[in-house]
């Protein structure tokens, strides 16, 4: 990829690939084409101009960078260099799959992640259209204001919070306990640390994620909504009919974006509560690869596993995209 | 463009009577369970709030002898306030950290609204794989050495840019923004080229006005992510007086992480109070409380209705 | 810390917690590229005790133990006379705990040091918990500091070896006694850096070998009768009894393998290695530490444990100490001997430590080792004038250098009673030895003082002097495996895992022979023959 986008940012002559346009069963023949690219060309080279910056950032604080992941093929030593350490073929990934831990990793990781996106994932929607529904402005502020706070808690003290809401000793069991009920056993508990874990997820990060879904709703056409109301639509129906419709296209990127980082499940959190249940119910991949790779400063087989981890976001997100585009989305690409 | 739609909408709010006239009265049930469920929401997340704010005005054996936590206060004491900002670290931080929010801030909007405009066209020249190229750094993420080896080559090591020139474009918000762009009506883009406007006229009369809440919140991710960062700031910067805020604060808190390092085990060393930790939480949060009125307020409602119909 | 996403995390290194010394963290190839020190080891440099005021209990513990001091000197004297430097720059990366100071400029302490020493130093303070990340990127970028703080590197001898001065001919042997205040670093400590190729590459910051112990809240033990000091019966019952409304025996942290270490220590297994003719033979696998492990699950069982253990922090653990909700919890000698948490416990109870267990006190003794100080290549004289610089630094307590680097500028940082006591300033708590850690350059050998408190102090001098001559010894100190190196964090992790299942009673006992013998298949073997290797070769005449 990285090629192509150096001979755009040079503006040289145009070799893209012919799929990027639209309509190409009907593709007019080559010397044609070339000249609807060079018209094209000419016509958007202020757009071209617009788009040199961040290219420009691009190639060289990402792709530069990101052709060091060649490391993944290597033993790695930071003070040797790329030219220096020695070359070690597929030996990174051989050792990573005959490791029979990953798989619990990768396991407990994919239903971490089904469980946030069957039920973080929607959260924010939900809690954008409830607050967009309020009528008072300054309780809308309010609210918003409050509850994207706790995205700018770190990790230590969100886990610390909640070990004082819900632990053995916490708020909730003393008043439990307090009242003469029987105590709930939830945080260290390996069976609650899945939903404990997503649990901490919508209440750190809900309300900082419906943001971006409130500046979807502020752009609804109201005539869509009078018309519907014209219509004899009831809440129910406005909202099936006008306000999920108009969000769809951001939900769908944002699904799609949410995908890509279905092996990822935040390292930090996961760890430092990782010791209390065990690696049946918490070794993710992340922190499989720290103890396994990171500690020891095995870089190649950390990069090796992030190459990995790279390329089944890839699919699932070109995947995914084009299954949106079956369901008549445009997703990120067309 | 749109004043007496902003006012028609803005009277949706407040009295009854001024509900637009599509909306059915709301019935005093299901005010009633959105007062509830909002309380609940505030509760939810205030509780813990409580706690924070009250341990770290609480006095220290007060927050010693209730374990660590205080509900709610029994003295008030500032003390862990003017201890953190005792010698003025914390205020020369806060000001580079508020440099380096607003200047970074400003370049990527710039660079990124510029790439998501241009990528927003359809049929753009090379757009395609352009927009793949930002997806890619999206999925794949370069290390931390090679990174470092980068902008060392740059010869940003030790100096401020290190904090912004590294991390300008944000492969996320610009995917976010451009769907923003693509979101307004092609009949806008056609009707303004009737009148001979050129793309950068386009961009400043019609896409830039229309997408205000878009640029709003694309503006707040970039400034908290500017406003959050440290671990650019700890590998890039030898000299730690140019070290932001969050790095500051952080040190505050630090011995408190049980991801410090295993020599720490080695060391004489106390966590902070949680008195300490907790007002260190507060300041870094009382500027983020205070910007995002400043966002919301370009989420006026309808932009687009009034676009179409004028 | 919001986005951690795919960025940082990944790269924290932190450490195996089995040494920081060269041997532990480094390759076990040592054989290559040898480039022509084959006269066998270059000897230990030689230990001469340094010229500082005469402490009020001296250690009598061979190889070197911390001495105790019950007030601050009256009668500072220099260890130095002329000025170190050269009046050059010198760029220290080193780790940091603290806020960061001032800027050199406006900072009355940093000023006055780098005029004593005459020499600009820079200190390039790193967050601690991002230390490792820095030093792999420094280590990558060619562009080295003139010193660094090396701990917890992994490889760090191939690194040393490839890129930093070989400071043999200035330190082995007697050649060391041209910078007294270093010549003072007890042996041990070298030993436990070790050598790369019996060639010397830094500079070890010493500390004393007790490791880990059990702070007591002795108020509440007195309360309930319990012994002091306490056999493995009289302990256990001190938990049972101590243990009732919502008060708890002991406390563990979150991430704690239930400081096994401790009890293992306890209950006589060998440190973490044994060697059984010739062959290294993991501590995990001994019965005494299968016994220690039954006691400990024992203990859980019965309820002695704060139900908090594994998922508390410790910084949240230390707060349920402080209120009294917990009698013992694991932690730093150090935060004891130099009183750090005393404040914090003001007068509500006594807070004590007690060494594990009478009558044999058999315990694991650390490395003795913080970290060493490694130099960027350079000519003679500046590697000269560097070395100086450390032994500036490394003067002993109470001279005047040891003053300057601690307590700061008399009359700006700090007062003097008639007494000779030591009274901070207000600018003290923005200047001081951790804002401006020198201490993390060079380093001279800890000593005891809990400062305006004798009885602890005293009580910490016995502690040491009770622990470390029936201690332990980790035979794998200073030795070197490459397998270690890379394994060694995730075979530890196994040890850890398991450890909590059977003591909180999600696994059986039983499966922990199984889990010893998965770990000696899967890299504990390997680790073992390198270890063993390396042993051989590092023989010393």
């Amino acid at each position: 990829m990285s090629l192509t986008g150096q001979r755009t940012r040079a503006g040289g002559p145009a070799q893209t690939a012919d799929h990027t346009q639209p309509g190409r069963r009907t593709r007019p023949p080559r010397p044609a084409r070339r000249a609807d690219r060079r018209k094209r060309f000419r016509r958007d080279r202020l757009l071209l101009v617009l788009l040199a910056p961040g290219v420009a950032y691009l190639l060289a604080f990402q792709y530069l960078p990101l052709a060091g992941n060649v490391i993944a093929f290597q033993d790695f030593v930071p003070f040797l260099g790329i030219e220096e350490s020695a070359w070690v073929g597929l030996e990174n990934f051989r050792r990573l799959f005959s490791d029979p831990a990953i798989w619990q990793a990768v396991w407990n990781t994919i239903q971490i992640s089904v469980l946030q996106l069957v039920f973080y994932f929607p959260a924010p929607i939900a809690l954008a259209i409830f607050l967009h529904s309020v009528q008072f402005s300054w309780v809308r502020t309010f609210v918003q204001s409050v509850v994207y706070l706790p995205h700018f808690i770190s990790w230590v003290i969100v886990v610390a919070l909640f070990q004082q809401m819900l632990g053995a000793t916490g708020l909730l069991n003393n008043w439990l306990g307090d009242a003469g009920l029987s105590t709930v056993d939830i945080i260290g508990n390996p069976d609650a640390f899945k939903p404990l874990v997503v649990a901490q997820v919508i209440w750190k990060d809900c309300g900082w994620a419906t943001i971006i879904f409130l500046a979807a709703l502020h752009r609804v056409d109201d005539q869509l909504y009078e018309a519907s109301a014209i219509d004899g639509a009831g809440w129910w129906g406005r909202l099936w009919h006008v306000t999920l419709p108009s969000m769809r296209p951001i939900i769908v990127l944002l699904f799609i974006l949410k995908l890509g980082d279905i092996l990822s499940v935040g390292f930090e959190q996961i760890f430092l509560q990782r010791s209390a249940v065990g690696p049946e119910a918490a070794e993710v991949i992340d922190t499989f690869v720290y103890y396994a790779g990171v500690v020891g400063g095995d870089w190649g087989y950390a990069a090796a596993v992030g190459l990995l981890k790279g390329v089944v976001a890839a699919v699932l997100v070109f995947a995914a995209n084009r299954v949106a585009h079956r369901l008549g989305e445009d997703g990120l690409y067309r | 463009m749109s004043n007496h739609l902003t006012r028609a909408l803005n009277s949706t709010v407040l009295k009854k009577d001024q509900r637009p006239a599509w909306m059915p009265p709301t019935s005093p049930l299901v005010v009633a369970l959105k007062a509830v469920s909002l309380v609940i929401i505030l509760l939810l997340v205030l509780f813990p709030f409580l706690v924070v704010v009250s341990t770290s005005l609480a006095d220290k054996d007060e927050v010693i002898d209730a374990g660590g936590w205080v509900v709610w206060p029994g003295d008030l004491s500032f003390e862990a306030y003017s201890t953190i900002l005792a010698g003025g670290v914390v205020t020369r931080a806060t000001l580079i950290s508020i440099g380096v929010t607003v200047i970074g801030t400003a370049i990527s909007l710039v660079v990124t609204i510029g790439m998501a405009y241009a990528l927003a066209r359809p049929r753009l020249y090379a757009g395609k794989p352009i927009v793949i190229l930002v997806l890619l750094t999206f999925l794949f993420s370069p290390g931390m050495i090679p990174t470092y080896l980068v902008v060392q080559a740059f010869g940003l090591i030790d100096s401020l840019a290190a904090l912004i020139v590294p991390v300008t474009v944000n492969a996320f918000n610009l995917i976010v923004l451009r769907a923003f762009f693509q979101g307004i009506p092609d009949e806008l883009y056609e009707s303004a080229r009737l009148d001979g406007a050129g793309d950068l006229r386009i961009l400043r009369q019609i896409v830039l006005p229309l997408s205000k809440a878009a640029i709003a919140v694309v503006g707040l991710f970039y400034a908290v992510s500017y406003w959050n960062s440290f671990f650019g700031a700890i590998l890039y910067l030898n000299d730690s007086s140019k070290w932001p805020l969050q790095v500051v604060l952080r040190q505050y808190v630090l011995e408190a992480s049980p991801i410090a390092g295993s020599i720490s085990s080695a060391e004489a060393m106390v966590s902070s109070p949680n008195s300490i930790q907790m007002a260190v939480l507060v300041l870094a949060l009382i500027p983020i409380l205070c910007v995002y009125p400043f966002v919301q307020r370009h989420f006026t409602k309808g932009v687009l209705t009034g676009a179409v119909k004028g | 810390m919001s986005q951690p996403s795919r960025r940082t995390f990944l790269q924290f290194a932190v450490a195996a917690g089995i040494g920081a010394g060269l041997g532990a963290c480094s390759t076990g190839s040592g054989s290559t590229g040898n480039n022509g020190s084959s006269a066998g080891p270059a000897p230990w440099p030689t230990f001469k005790a340094a010229a500082g005021p005469t402490p009020d209990l001296r250690s009598t513990i061979e190889g070197g133990g911390p001495d105790a001091f019950l007030r601050y000197p009256d009668q500072i004297v220099a260890t130095i006379t002329e000025p170190p430097g050269d009046g050059s720059v010198v760029e220290a990366l080193i780790p940091t705990y603290s806020p960061p100071p001032t800027p050199v400029a406006g900072n009355v302490l940093w000023s006055a040091i780098n005029a004593a020493l005459d020499a600009d130093v820079r200190l390039n303070l790193v967050p601690v918990s991002e230390y490792g990340d820095r030093l792999a990127t420094v280590t990558a970028s060619n562009d080295l500091p003139d010193t660094m703080l090396i701990t917890d590197l992994p490889r760090a001898r191939q690194f040393v070896q490839a890129k930093c001065a070989d400071i043999t001919d200035f330190v082995s042997g007697d050649a060391i006694l041209e910078y007294p205040n270093l010549a003072a670093i007890p042996r041990y400590a070298w030993q436990a850096m070790g050598r790369v190729d019996g060639r010397i590459y830094g500079v070890p910051l010493p500390r004393g070998r007790q490791s880990q112990t059990i702070h007591v809240n002795r108020s509440a033990l007195d309360a309930v009768g319990a012994a002091d000091p306490w056999t493995r019966d009289e302990f256990a019952e001190a938990m049972h009894a101590v243990t009732r409304d919502g008060r708890y025996g002991i406390g563990i942290q979150s991430g704690s393998n239930y400081v096994m270490d401790i009890w293992a220590g306890g209950f006589g297994a060998p440190n973490r290695w044994e060697i059984v003719d010739g062959e290294f033979v993991q501590a995990e696998a001994s019965d005494a530490f299968y016994e220690a492990l039954d006691f400990v699950r024992g203990m859980y069982a019965d309820g002695l444990f704060h139900p908090g253990s594994g998922s508390l922090s410790q910084n949240d653990l230390m707060n349920e100490y402080y209120a009294q909700n917990v009698v013992c919890v694991a932690g730093n000698f150090t935060n004891y001997s130099t009183g750090t948490y005393f404040e914090r416990v003001g007068d509500r109870f006594v807070t004590d430590i007690a060494p594990i267990f009478a009558p044999d006190y058999k315990n694991w003794l650390g490395a003795g080792l913080f970290g060493y100080t490694v130099f960027k290549q350079a000519d003679p004289d500046r590697i000269r004038m560097l070395l100086r610089l450390c032994d500036y630094i490394a003067a002993p307590y109470g001279s005047a250098e040891w003053e300057l680097l601690n307590h700061g500028v008399e009359g700006e940082h700090f007062t003097r009673g008639a007494d000779g006591a030591i009274a901070k300033t207000p600018l003290a708590d923005t200047e001081n030895w951790n804002t401006v850690p020198f201490k993390y350059i060079a380093d001279s050998m800890d000593i005891i003082q809990v400062p305006g408190n004798e009885d602890a102090t005293r009580r910490a001098f016995e502690y040491v002097e009770t622990v470390v001559p029936s201690g332990t010894v980790n035979p794998a100190v200073g030795l070197a495996s490459d397998t270690l190196d890379r394994q060694g964090a995730a075979l530890e992790q196994r040890f850890t895992d398991a450890v909590i299942a059977i003591v909180t009673g999600r696994e059986d006992i039983s499966t922990w022979a199984d889990v010893a013998e998965e770990v000696r298949r899967d890299g504990g073997d390997a680790i073992a023959a390198e270890l063993a290797e390396s042993a051989a070769e590092d023989s010393t005449a």
